[in-house]
């Protein structure tokens, strides 16, 4: 039977080679691609997202294409009566805080230099170690770099603002359409595995990303009113600041704190006092740690910390913001992928289970018997 | 020799009305003999499956509209497999349910006594289905193994995909559910009959 089977080997090889050719194909262009691939990413990022919303207007007996235009007007009235109200606001606050910037790192650096002095004195074998110099040229090379790239990054954002929206609503109206001819392609041997680890994996990643979503919303949302309780000036533009950088497991919440303690601690006119700060930030994060993460994330991914430090990184480094936001998910997806893979080599859960249906059957003679010696 | 086998073959959705309109069906389009007729108005090219008549048919989507058919044809993947080429093997991880829609399959599982040898459970025709448990069992293992015995073009219909109709369609999901509760209840029903007599008969 099994060699009868194999006559479909070098058909089904020849399947695997066109699939791996097609994939390989789609993510040279699409992912690999650095003009697109920041774009196509946070297109997949923004139809795993909105799909959700799509089914909602769907089962309302709206056809497929009609639910997601709906969806898209909605989100640009929404989005037109944010940048009308909010984001106005918003763009004075980072203006101010732009303004103030030099300002603020100047006082850094003079700071820094004065304890520099102070400990250079007291210790003399420091003297060839100059930090206030490294944080001047660390802040001379940042600023040439907005200088020399900011047109470049006006443009990419202005792509992003086309493409993205194109890029999601083709996504969402042809996704399934896409995922069907990939699952044709798939040689019968692998089907039924694949299907299921595909759609594994897709579920995985999309539940991680709107939950990540909802989180970051939630605490950008304490963060700000918070902020804007204690008479913080810059409670939009630190609350958005705290939920951009929650993304990042572990260490964002610090790092998204550092900007609002750095602006109170150096004593600059943002009106509120570094105790109070510090105190929002903890109340937000602990109820993040608390009550939302357990919640909505953590049930999602259960990775070693370490492996979630790592692919954060790794995240950043190719492909930025968005990087960082999918690296978790996609390390869960080859987590998924290499469990099914053990599963398949090791089969412990599996034969487990055949096992225990075979005692099951092997039970079942034993009790006709007493059956019949209870009629007896 | 298990139980559990018989009742899947005295159980299948293989009933003669079900055959006489499959007749009837076949009867109906090839009712044109003039070529001109019979290429004007055929839909699909020989050999293609005609999706939707395969649903129409099937007992699982029988009380769907023509429309809501159309929605659901394009959430089935149409296979084809080869003489002797396995659908799928007892002890797979099961996923959801397969309509013949040419050829025929065996259904076999491993003898308890041996590992190696397979023992026929029984051969399904073409418009029968099987493995249709797989579509509410929440971690199922396939009980027996299903071999396509010529050429066999079958049309799959997954889990997944059931869940996604529930989520976005639901009144064409609660239709299907509705008849996959009545062929799995009527399933449990024969099974326990068969029980009965068995438990009442002299050992």
């Amino acid at each position: 039977m099994k060699l009868l089977t194999d006559q479909n080997l070098r058909r089904d090889f020849y399947k695997v080679l066109a699939l791996a050719m097609t994939l390989l194909g789609f993510s040279y262009l699409f992912i690999w691609n650095p003009t697109l691939s920041a774009p196509t990413l946070s297109a997949i990022v923004v139809s795993m997202i909105l799909s959700p919303m799509v089914a909602m207007i769907e089962r309302r007996g709206h056809p497929r294409a009609l639910a997601i235009t709906i969806l898209f007007i909605l989100i640009g009235i929404v989005l037109f009566v944010i940048g009308a109200v909010a984001v106005n606001r918003g763009i004075s606050q980072w203006d101010q805080f732009r303004e103030a910037a030099p300002e603020y790192f100047n006082t850094v650096v003079q700071k820094v230099q004065a304890l520099e002095l102070r400990v250079k004195t007291e210790y003399p074998f420091l003297k060839n170690i100059h930090p206030s110099k490294a944080i001047v040229n660390w802040g001379r090379q940042t600023g040439e770099w907005f200088v020399n790239n900011g047109a470049a990054l006006v443009g990419d954002i202005l792509t992003w603002m086309f493409i993205v929206p194109i890029l999601s609503f083709f996504l969402l109206s042809d996704g399934p359409n896409l995922r069907r001819r990939f699952f044709q392609m798939v040689p019968n041997r692998f089907f039924e595995t694949t299907f299921g680890v595909v759609h594994e994996i897709t579920t995985s990643i999309s539940d991680y990303l709107r939950a990540k979503l909802v989180e970051a919303l939630l605490v950008g949302l304490m963060v700000t009113l918070g902020l804007a309780i204690i008479d913080n000036k810059y409670a939009i533009v630190l609350g958005v600041l705290a939920g951009v950088t929650n993304i990042l497991p572990y260490v964002g919440p610090i790092i998204g704190a550092v900007p609002g303690l750095l602006i109170v601690g150096l004593g600059t006119d943002s009106g509120s006092s570094l105790g109070l700060t510090a105190l929002v930030y903890v109340i937000a994060n602990v109820i993040d740690t608390v009550l939302i993460f357990p919640v909505i994330v953590a049930k999602l991914v259960d990775l070693h910390p370490v492996i979630l430090i790592v692919a954060v990184m790794i995240g950043q480094e190719y492909y930025g913001l968005v990087g960082m936001l999918i690296s978790i998910p996609i390390a869960s997806a080859i987590k998924v992928v290499v469990m099914q893979i053990y599963r398949a080599v090791y089969d412990q859960s599996l034969s487990a289970k055949v096992e225990a249906k075979k005692n099951r059957m092997a039970a079942i003679p034993f009790i006709s018997r007493s059956g019949s010696q209870a009629q007896d | 020799m298990s139980n559990e086998a018989q009742t899947k073959q005295n159980l299948q959705g293989n009933s003669p009305e079900a055959a006489l309109r499959d007749q009837k069906y076949k009867a109906l389009k090839n009712a044109h003999p003039h070529f001109l007729w019979s290429d004007l108005f055929r839909e699909k090219k020989e050999g293609e499956t005609d999706i939707i008549e395969l649903l129409s048919s099937n007992i699982l989507f029988r009380t769907l509209s023509r429309r809501e058919l159309a929605y659901v044809s394009t959430l089935v993947y149409e296979r084809i497999y080869q003489a002797d080429e396995a659908i799928f093997r007892q002890n797979d991880r099961g996923l959801g349910m397969y309509m013949i829609s040419k050829g025929r399959v065996s259904i076999r599982t491993q003898a308890p006594s041996s590992a190696t040898e397979d023992v026929l459970v029984t051969t399904l025709q073409e418009g029968s289905f099987f493995g249709e448990l797989a579509l509410v069992d929440p971690d199922n293992i396939r009980t027996a193994s299903a071999i396509a015995q010529e050429r066999t073009v079958v049309v799959g219909f997954f889990k997944p995909d059931l869940s996604e109709l529930l989520e976005r369609k639901p009144a064409i999901g609660v239709k299907i559910l509705f008849q996959l509760s009545m062929v799995l209840g009527k399933r449990l029903l024969e099974t326990t009959e068969k029980i009965t007599v068995m438990s009442r008969s002299p050992a």
